[in-house]
């Protein structure tokens, strides 16, 4: 048999098997490719951002960094009530406010950083820069699941500790989302990058502190 | 100069800022008065280049197309391209230092120290086929360049007592 025609052969074989798969087991294929994409954003972001990041829903994008900011904005509510700054009340209107900061705010930030990068030669769409940078906030919602659990266990203060070094993690795939967005152009993407994490870092300040 | 040699100062120049500016704002939390902090600052600075060299000298034990290319040299030369993300670390840490008297400038220090690792490591991967060796070698550089921080950082708060 001819190569060619051995390797449709093979690939109709693998399609028949997949579409005829139980769906539970397409599921969890499917689930275990966006859980690989969102853990591989934490090291290795560019193999994310030249791959996989498609096929990544945009809902599960934007829940990622919207939980990441509530748990962090809950985590300062629980620090402000624990020392008196801040009653009940205030605490858990911090972590509405975080996950407003995750989702429009994390949003409004990529639309600034697709706006920067379109005269640099950016051809992404605008869509798939705010799936990426709420993909970014993978690590930041680790460490801030890290912190929730030593915050009420332990009882510390862990917003600074773990909240803001979470939000400091997400720098490295932002870097390496706008320095796809740049055609690799590495000044103006860690500049890019900066305004974004200051401005991330900003908001917490002004609505969280 | 060609344009290597450019790179490369310029690169070097940049951390040499970074690490400054990193150590500066961790030294005013650790020293007390402006010749505690200025030797913090200049030991600390000491130790992070030599970590870096530390961390160049692990890719070129491992990475034979670096020993093959330009030694030590080369490898350097993939440490500093990693580590040019503390910049917006610095920055960062200096606005949330003196804008908003946070404090966290160790947070700061870490991540970036960590963060950077990840990018020599990453990229080594890219260049060397995906091998996995490379991200866990950077990996676990950094984290010694990390809790050699934590330890110096330690050793020169009880020195000072």
């Amino acid at each position: 048999m001819h190569r060619s025609e051995a390797n449709q052969e093979q690939d109709s074989g693998l399609q028949q098997q997949y579409l005829t798969a139980p769906a539970n087991i397409t599921q969890n294929r499917a689930f275990g490719t966006y859980l690989r994409s969102a853990l591989s954003m934490i090291l290795n972001p560019a193999q994310v951002v030249k791959g996989a990041l498609d096929r990544v829903p945009w809902p599960l994008c934007l829940s990622i960094s919207g939980l990441a900011f509530t748990l962090f904005f809950l985590q300062t509510g629980l620090d402000m009530h624990r020392v008196g700054t801040a009653s009940a009340g205030a605490a858990v209107g911090f972590t509405f406010l975080g996950t407003a900061l995750g989702t429009i705010g994390v949003a409004l930030v990529a639309a600034l950083a697709w706006a920067c990068s379109r005269p640099l030669g950016c051809e992404r769409s605008l869509e798939w820069t705010v799936r990426a940078f709420c993909l970014a906030y993978t690590p930041t919602l680790i460490f801030c699941v890290v912190g929730l659990v030593i915050n009420l266990a332990a009882g510390w203060n862990t917003a600074i500790a773990f909240g803001v070094t979470g939000v400091l993690w997400a720098l490295y795939p932002v870097i390496t989302i706008v320095r796809e967005m740049t055609a690799e152009k590495l000044a103006a993407s860690l500049l890019i990058s900066t305004v974004c994490g200051a401005l991330v870092l900003c908001g917490w300040a002004l609505l969280g502190i | 100069m060609d344009r290597a040699q450019t790179e490369r100062v310029a690169y070097g120049l940049i951390i040499l800022a970074c690490f400054t500016v990193l150590s500066w704002l961790n030294g005013r939390y650790v020293g007390s008065g402006a010749g505690q902090v200025a030797t913090y600052t200049l030991l600390g600075l000491i130790i992070a280049l030599a970590c870096l060299a530390g961390l160049a000298g692990l890719v070129l034990a491992i990475n034979p197309t670096l020993r093959a290319s330009g030694g030590f040299t080369s490898a350097w030369d993939a440490v500093a391209r990693g580590y040019l993300l503390a910049l917006p670390f610095a920055l960062l840490a200096l606005l949330a230092d003196l804008a908003f008297g946070w404090g966290a400038a160790t947070a700061f220090m870490q991540a970036a120290i960590m963060t950077s690792g990840a990018a020599v490591g990453a990229e080594l991967m890219r260049t060397s086929g995906q091998k996995t060796i490379h991200m866990l070698v950077t990996m676990a550089g950094a984290f010694a360049f990390s809790i050699i921080w934590i330890a110096y950082s330690a050793i020169f708060t009880k020195a000072v007592g």
